[in-house]
């Protein structure tokens, strides 16, 4: 449901981004990839919080449960370092609308940078998928 | 404090219940009430993006990701010492 909504809303931003010019469009699509990334960062956190959970139910020992809450805790860092990525490239292409709108930098940079931020939500995406998928 | 992301999303829900009630029941007051909540929804997620992104905002939106992380680990782990007992 969490993520009907999410999907929802990205459609909605995306048509809602469709007015304006060139670098408008490009900054309101920055907008709808925080938001987005950031429904993607609170259902992934509450799945995380469970995950760990049903491992340690499931461990019969504190070795087992320890030793797979360290490698499944291994394997997270893919995701938290799709997330780090997916961030630093938005704030990359937020700061620099107001480069362009001064003339300092062109517009075919803002492009550049949005499609880096378009190809790191996407990684965040395959990232939870991934792990979702594991054991 | 609701956000205005959450606020956007019950536009949205309280549009597509306005709209089911259409489908069982075609007056004219639902249907200006469906056309109204879609026009609100419209509105809420413009407003959304009209607001432009600092790049402090992702830097927050990381620091509650790794925060938020760090309380699912210790949680994990004190339910670890909860149920076979402090080492």
């Amino acid at each position: 449901m969490q993520a009907h909504r999410a999907l929802v809303l990205l459609v909605l931003g995306f048509l809602a981004a469709c007015a304006g010019s060139a670098v408008q469009r490009t900054d309101k699509a920055i907008r709808v990839a925080l938001e987005a990334t950031n429904a993607a960062r609170d259902s992934f956190v509450a799945w995380d919080q469970r995950h760990q959970e049903w491992l340690v139910d499931r461990a019969e020992t504190r070795e087992a449960a320890e030793a797979d809450l360290t490698a499944y805790r291994e394997r997270r860092q893919a995701v938290v370092q799709a997330f780090t990525a997916a961030y630093a490239s938005i704030a990359a292409a937020a700061s620099l609308v107001p480069l362009v709108n001064k003339g300092s930098r062109s517009q075919t940079d803002l492009l550049v940078a949005a499609l880096e931020v378009a190809r790191a939500v996407e990684e965040v995406k395959r990232a939870i998928d991934q792990i979702r998928g594991s054991p | 404090m609701k956000s205005e992301i959450q606020k956007a999303i019950e536009f949205i829900l309280r549009a597509i219940d306005e709209i089911g009630k259409i489908a069982g029941n075609a007056q004219v007051t639902n249907a200006y009430a469906a056309i109204k909540a879609v026009r609100e929804i419209y509105k809420a997620v413009r407003d959304v993006t009209a607001r432009r992104v600092k790049p402090e905002e992702a830097q927050m939106a990381l620091d509650v990701l790794l925060s938020r992380i760090g309380q699912a680990d210790a949680k994990a782990d004190a339910k670890v010492d909860e149920k076979f007992g402090k080492r």
